[in-house]
């Protein structure tokens, strides 16, 4: 399993270093001066000259990705903000969090909802519940989120005056911004829980459980839901990631200072380094949350978990098997 | 005599798609269009279908929005501002005074647009690049598919905000900066695809009687692997409207007075506490047009493929 996890990691590097090149290419053509806009207009061409040699803008594009990609791994150093001064790590380690919590509490949002009325549309399909949950759904992902979250801005806080319509200090100030965040997600969720749930449940071994006297509930959280796991992990670690940068409208919306704040305003200052630094961040964070899931998979089936074990000693074996349970293995 | 009642029955209960059908009256097998097929299967997905007829009126409402709205989108009355939706202005009017009916009625010009090219741009370079990698394999496969994962590896909304933050607002930068996000998503579609029909005899029969790669790829490969491509294209249309609104609603995609809807929603964002019209409508707009364009893509999915159907 570690040499595994070892092997993702150093899988990982050189699609990091693609990102690093992508993004610096990207805001290398962005136009606007980084010199110009930390001097001002006022400032004289030798003070601009000075400047860009300061900074080292004046370098071929070759040169300044070197020093970039130099400094970014031997010193952990992002660059500097053209607008505050202060450097872009330090700015993104303080904004992280925020957005890292609302992603969070928004993708454990979609997974409640998700979970709970894709196995509920699966046991009872085709029934009242399973048509207005589907229907709904496909709502959820047609809408965009920021929209919702006006909508919402309107309803809960204009209207009815039950939650705050910005920040994000208090718990209160939480609900609105991850309920709307997390309502497309659950949508997505609910849609492969049901799925795989109605592919799981025409299994034998349900119909086993069931004539052994097992009550339904256990059928279903235990028998079955347990076995239609993985592509809704699948499905959740994706959306996890997607939110951390779909993030960026609610933050906006709801005025949260995190990640997505920063980054819009970065871009609409062309401040250069936040911005290539914001979505390096974020796009290191995903790799990791996608290694998260893939490692998650083996804890939820033993299946997989076998799979890793480059040579399976035979004393490992009955432990596979016992972990996953009499009957619970279909293939 | 049995052996067609054996295989009606088969269709019937396979569902899959058969070029033949059993005819009573001439007591012969008829040919049947491949894609009445598919549009009977289609037919049978009531929703998909309300989701076509939404679409059809959507781009017909598109079409003619100089007859529907012939006041223009920018057409500002001082007088009449935030005005609450009457029989005059049906959506009410915005910050200017503008008819908000009139600019969504003009913004599905926009949006459609948007949604369509950045589709195609975003297709094209896919397709042509997953040809490239599952034909050939080996090396170039690598290469390909490796550039496509760091693509894939940053959020698709991260990277069309910083691509439109390099090429400034407008148009067809904003098309660009949406579809660059999902060519991988058709690149690894397309290769997969080609992957699974390559090693099958007729590509082996076509290679000996002397086609070139590229024939092969396009009058061969491509065909057989266009299903899933169209699927892909019609629910890829329905995200990029998504994105392109966002985009625009952050300041990053068009500008007012252009009735993008995103940009409808920014400009009425201000005002939401006192006038609830100006981010209303413009809002419903986009989630019927994506609601169609994902119940329709569903549809056609399990029309074109029923082993696909959930």
């Amino acid at each position: 399993m570690s040499r595994y996890i070892l092997k993702r990691l150093l899988m990982m590097i050189p699609v990091v270093i693609g990102v690093i090149v992508l993004v610096f290419t990207i805001m290398y053509f962005t136009p606007g001066d980084p010199a110009e806009i930390m001097l001002g207009e006022s400032a004289t061409p030798e003070q601009l000259a000075a400047k860009r040699a300061e900074l080292g803008t004046d370098q071929p594009y070759l040169v300044q990705l070197g020093n970039y990609i130099k400094k970014l791994v031997l010193h952990g150093d992002l660059g500097t903000s053209y607008t505050t001064g202060q450097s872009v790590t330090s700015e993104i380690v303080a904004k992280f969090p925020t957005t890292f919590k609302l992603a969070f509490m928004s993708v454990v949002v979609a997974v409640f909802i998700g979970v709970t009325a894709g196995v509920i549309s699966a046991t009872k399909q085709y029934s009242i519940f399973d048509h207005v949950a589907r229907v709904v759904a496909l709502f959820g992902v047609s809408m965009p989120s920021f929209w919702l979250g006006l909508m919402s801005i309107i309803v809960f806080s204009v209207n009815l005056g039950w939650f705050p319509s910005s920040g994000f200090d208090k718990p209160i100030q939480w609900v609105l911004p991850s309920l709307t965040l997390g309502f497309a997600s659950a949508g997505t969720i609910m849609r492969m829980t049901r799925s795989s749930m109605l592919e799981v449940i025409r299994q034998d071994y349900i119909r086993t459980a069931r004539s052994k006297g097992q009550t339904e509930w256990v059928v279903i959280t235990k028998h079955a839901l347990k076995n239609a796991l993985i592509p809704i992990i699948t499905v959740a670690g994706l959306q996890f990631g997607g939110l951390l940068g779909g993030s960026v409208l609610t933050e906006t919306i709801f005025s949260i200072p995190g990640i997505g704040t920063l980054m819009v305003t970065a871009i609409k200052q062309r401040n250069g380094p936040i911005v290539q630094g914001s979505v390096l961040f974020t796009a290191v964070v995903f790799s990791f949350i996608n290694l998260a899931v893939d490692i998650l998979y083996s804890f939820v089936d033993p299946r997989i978990r076998s799979q890793y074990k480059s040579k399976p000693k035979a004393d490992k074996v009955p432990k596979a098997v016992k972990a996953g349970k009499a009957g619970e293995v279909s293939e | 005599m049995n052996n067609t009642v054996s295989f009606k029955e088969y269709i019937l209960k396979t569902g899959t798609a058969s070029v033949q059908e059993y005819s009573a009256e001439n007591d012969n097998y008829v040919r049947k269009s491949q894609l009445r097929e598919i549009w009977g299967r289609f037919c049978k997905n009531k929703i998909a279908l309300l989701g076509l007829i939404c679409l059809l009126l959507l781009v017909a409402m598109a079409l003619f929005a100089d007859v529907i709205a012939p006041e223009g989108y920018d057409n500002q009355d001082l007088y009449n501002k935030f005005a609450l939706p009457s029989a005059e202005h049906w959506f009410g009017t915005d910050n200017v005074g503008r008819d908000i009916f009139d600019r969504v009625v003009h913004g599905s010009r926009i949006s459609l647009t948007v949604g369509m090219i950045s589709v195609s741009i975003a297709a094209v370079v896919g397709i042509l690049l997953g040809s490239i990698a599952g034909y050939y394999g080996g090396r170039t496969d690598n290469i390909i598919m490796r550039i496509l994962d760091v693509f894939m590896s940053v959020p698709g909304i991260l990277l069309s905000l910083s691509i439109a933050a390099a090429l400034g607002p407008g148009l067809f930068n904003l098309m660009i900066a949406v579809g660059i996000g999902s060519v991988p998503g058709y690149a690894r579609i397309v290769r997969a695809s080609i992957l699974s029909v390559k090693e099958q005899e007729y590509i082996e029969a076509a290679h000996c009687i002397g086609c070139s790669n590229a024939r092969i790829i396009f009058r061969h490969v491509l065909p057989n692997c266009l299903a899933p491509i169209i699927v892909q294209a019609t629910l890829g249309v329905a995200s990029a409207i998504l994105v392109a609104s966002s985009m625009s609603f952050l300041g990053l995609g068009l500008e007012p007075p252009i009735p993008e809807w995103g940009a409808m929603l920014s400009v009425g964002r201000p005002y939401i506490r006192d006038y609830w019209h100006l981010v209303a409508f413009p809002g419903i707009a986009i989630m019927i047009t994506v609601f169609s364009l994902n119940v329709f893509g569903d549809g056609l999915r399990d029309a074109l493929d029923p082993r696909l159907k959930q």
